[in-house]
């Protein structure tokens, strides 16, 4: 009973670590996130086009004059009060869709958000087969298990009395990697 | 030197087609000196291209800039430190530094290959000494880093500036030393298909190579991310760019292949499944290196470019088709031995895991190809970005921390649901503490919850196996940190995978906090002003410039204060390089357990005033102390494993 109340002592500590850690997060993470402004949408904004001259950096990393004319361009439809979208419009009329950091969710370009899903799916679909498929395998395979290893049996059966052994000892413990049946 | 160079790596060349030769004919009409011979000549191939590489470091250190890579990559004003990075910091001598740890790496693995692959050695090193043959004929035929100018310049180009970072003297040699490796647990698993050794031989010794390769991979990522957030100067430190994406493909299906492997060291099963995730992880390897050396799409990682991606990318095709033919004609001897018992146990979760990773790996090729594809078949140019990236494989790494915090529990074979209940009673309970103590405190968005929620189950998870493991010794006697040792070294594979689930939970804890509730503002300011962002008064006092020989410095000085408590002066910097018309930025960082505060001077205007962005990044200081945990995961994995005696088994 004695390691049982200890078990509860390190649990209970370990669970007020948990709750501060939590607390100390969840006030700095609150302290952070400040009320929508236009310079938070016009980031936004930013983080979704391409600077034209610098691959793959946004004109919200690139140092380029091009990028800090984009910028203020963006600035200022916001502030004639012009919505994102009418903006990337905009900037996708000038320079194709290629200025986009998201390839658009509609036409053709649909194909490269849908063929993640399918795959996962299809991917999940081979999995439970697979399972299915071995499990059903199980009598064809039960003697050559036998007779390629008999001393993995030797060991699961030395393994076997030790946790028996173990358990007399002190009841309970965590070892469940050898638990076999 | 150049004709030293040159020789040296002719001499290479024909030593890694003799080894080839000798060893498969000595092997195919046994004759085991001749077989002894090839792997002698193995031997002999670090040895003298360490005799080209010096011979290229000499030419550095004497400017000798008849040497073309000497004069494009250097400077008489040079600092003598940067040798080691300009070695590599072109196509040619990247080439060379490759070959040479190649073939390090190949003389130490076919040196110290285990008496069970004996059989297989002829052809893992065959294997092996293909791959080198590959890199030394591409420099001696196409990329020749001791190449003369018939005019010689008397000073040369200099270094990259953005090469110049403390990082750059690691990140680099690491990542490509990771990306090569690959080439060994490759090349044990094929041999061993080749010799037939189809069964469980070749497993132990690829799995440590494996280890080895994933975790020089993953910290050579990680200097990479650490290297963009200190010096690329806009805050972030992962932008889905195609060369991290080459770099960080084969490392997800490496990870796969480390976890599946452990199903066939235990169970004999997967054997077909584990020769074709090598094959895989090292074809993504080899796409890498393609997409870095001139790869079709446009990159940040520009230097090392020229047009040899294409023999690459031949490479990697031969490769793939040559190791699947080899694979097929060898497809009835790798049935599995065992056949699976339950959906759920420790064999089918590890099914599912790799699903996991191999599915980010492969969207993030799709990615990666998709604007090839559309501007073939569209004639469109399209940007896949950040954006598809996270959106997408976002919710599959939620899945796959969901995954670490459930699988590890469940036991081979068979599960019942009291086994499951048990171990995850108290990880849930955790998690659910987490979540709701969040939902009352205001954190409102559902993505940082789920993945806060899932770090403390697999945290939990862990400390509450290695608190009851630790117990139970304790109570024979031993003390605490005894006890913790004892419980570690008794099954390193696994309580290493912990150590590495650890790491994780803090990379996750950094990805999360930093994309979910960074700020960023760019804000103006003259000496003497200053700003408050989220508690932090910011004062910019003024700015020195400094004309050094290859650049001019602006460092701006700036005082950063809490309330009334002084935290400290900063001195963010401007670098601008005009032989490369070039600039570089080093930001002020000021890192604590919760937030970084981050600095960067982005513009120096004409009126004085300085425009500074400057960000709040929760968390992100957990991701650098996941980088050595990360290390010392895979120590504790591949330390030697001390027989169980029998002394502890009666």
């Amino acid at each position: 009973m004695i390691k049982t109340s200890r078990f509860s002592h390190c649990f209970l500590f370990y669970l007020l670590t948990v709750v501060i850690a939590t607390v100390i997060l969840g006030c700095n993470l609150q302290s952070v996130s400040e009320p929508i402004n236009m310079e938070v949408v016009a980031q936004k904004i930013d983080k979704s086009l391409i600077c034209p001259i610098c691959p793959s950096e946004t004109i919200d990393q690139s140092q380029t004059a091009i990028a800090k004319q984009m910028k203020s361009i963006v600035r200022e439809k916001l502030r004639a009060g012009q919505s994102d979208k009418e903006i990337l419009d905009f900037f996708v009329d000038r320079y194709g869709p290629g200025i986009l950091s998201e390839p658009p969710k509609s036409g053709p370009n649909l194909l490269i958000w849908t063929i993640p899903p399918i795959g996962l799916i299809i991917g999940i679909i081979i999995v439970v087969l697979t399972i299915i498929s071995m499990k059903k395998n199980k009598h064809s395979l039960e003697n050559t298990q036998n007779l390629t290893d008999p001393q993995i049996n030797q060991y699961l059966l030395q393994v076997d009395t030790l946790i028996k052994k173990l358990k007399t000892n002190d009841g309970n413990i965590g070892v469940k990697d050898e638990d076999t049946h | 030197m150049s004709d030293l160079g040159s020789t040296t790596l002719a001499i290479t060349l024909i030593l890694a087609i003799y080894s080839v030769i000798a060893s498969l004919t000595g092997s195919l009409y046994k004759i085991p000196q001749l077989t002894k011979s090839g792997l002698h000549a193995t031997y002999l191939t670090p040895l003298i291209l360490a005799v080209s590489t010096s011979s290229l470091v000499a030419a550095f250190v004497t400017n000798d800039f008849s040497i073309r890579y000497v004069a494009e990559h250097s400077s008489i004003s040079m600092d003598k430190q940067y040798i080691w990075v300009a070695f590599y910091a072109g196509n040619e001598g990247s080439l060379l530094f490759i070959a040479f740890a190649l073939s390090v790496l190949s003389a130490i693995s076919v040196f110290s290959s285990p008496h069970q692959i004996q059989q297989s050695l002829p052809h893992i090193n065959s294997v092996l000494m293909t791959i080198l043959i590959f890199f030394v004929g591409v420099m001696v035929i196409l990329a020749n880093p001791f190449s003369v100018l018939e005019l010689v310049p008397d000073n040369g180009r200099g270094i990259n500036p953005l090469l110049t970072h403390p990082g750059m003297f690691i990140h680099p040699p690491i990542l490509m030393t990771g990306l090569i490796s690959f080439a060994v647990p490759f090349s044990i698993a094929l041999g061993a298909l080749i010799a037939g050794q189809t069964e469980d031989e070749w497993i132990d010794s690829a799995r440590s190579w494996g280890i080895f390769c994933w975790g020089l991979l993953g910290i050579g990522l990680l200097l990479g991310s650490w290297w963009a957030y200190t010096i690329l100067g806009w805050g972030g430190y992962w932008a889905w760019d195609p060369v991290e994406n080459a770099g960080f493909m084969p490392w997800l299906v490496m990870t796969a292949f480390i976890h599946s492997i452990m199903v066939q060291k235990r169970r004999g099963m997967f054997r077909m499944w584990n020769m074709a995730l090598i094959i895989i992880a090292f074809a993504f390897a080899q796409f890498g290196m393609f997409i870095n050396r001139g790869g079709p799409v446009p990159s940040v990682h520009s230097f090392g470019q020229s047009t040899l991606g294409w023999v690459f990318l031949l490479f990697m095709i031969v490769t793939v088709f040559v190791s699947f033919g080899i694979f097929f004609i060898r497809y009835d001897k790798m049935k599995s031995a065992r056949h699976l018992e339950s959906a759920l146990s420790r064999e089918a979760s590890f099914l599912v895991n790799n699903l996991l990773f191999l599915t980010v790996a492969f969207v993030t090729l799709w990615g990666v190809i998709y604007p090839l594809i559309s501007e073939i078949t569209q004639g469109e140019t399209i940007t896949v970005g950040q954006p598809f990236y996270n959106q997408v494989n976002g919710p599959i790494f939620l899945g796959i921390i969901l995954l670490m915090g459930i699988a590890p529990f469940l036991p081979w074979r068979r599960a019942s649901w009291r086994n499951v209940r048990e171990a995850l009673t108290l990880p849930l309970a955790s998690t659910a503490t987490v979540v709701i103590l969040l939902i009352i405190l205001g954190v409102n968005k559902i993505f940082p919850l789920i993945s806060f929620g899932l770090c403390s189950l697999v945290a939990t998870g862990i400390l509450r196996e290695w608190f009851r493991g630790t117990q139970a010794r304790r109570r024979r006697g031993e003390n605490f940190a005894k006890a913790f040792i004892t419980l570690i070294s008794g099954n390193r594979p696994r309580y290493g995978g912990y150590i590495a689930h650890l790491a994780v939970v803090l990379l996750a804890l950094g990805v999360t906090g930093s994309s979910f509730y960074g700020t960023q503002q760019d804000i103006p300011m003259k000496s003497g002003e200053s700003v408050v962002i989220s508690g932090y008064t910011i004062k910019y006092i003024g700015s020195t410039k400094l004309a050094k020989p290859d650049r001019i410095e602006t460092k701006a000085e700036i005082s950063v204060s809490k309330g009334n408590k002084f935290l400290g002066t900063y001195y963010p910097r401007r670098d601008f390089y005009p032989s490369f018309n070039m600039a570089s930025t080093q930001a002020a960082i000021r890192s604590t357990p919760i937030e970084d505060l981050y600095i960067i001077p982005g513009e120096f205007l004409d009126d004085g005033a300085v425009i500074f962005r400057i960000l709040i990044n929760p968390l992100v200081i957990w991701m650098w102390i996941a980088g050595p945990i990360l290390i010392l995961a895979v120590i504790v994995t591949l330390w030697p494993q001390r027989n169980v005696s029998q002394s502890e088994l009666d």
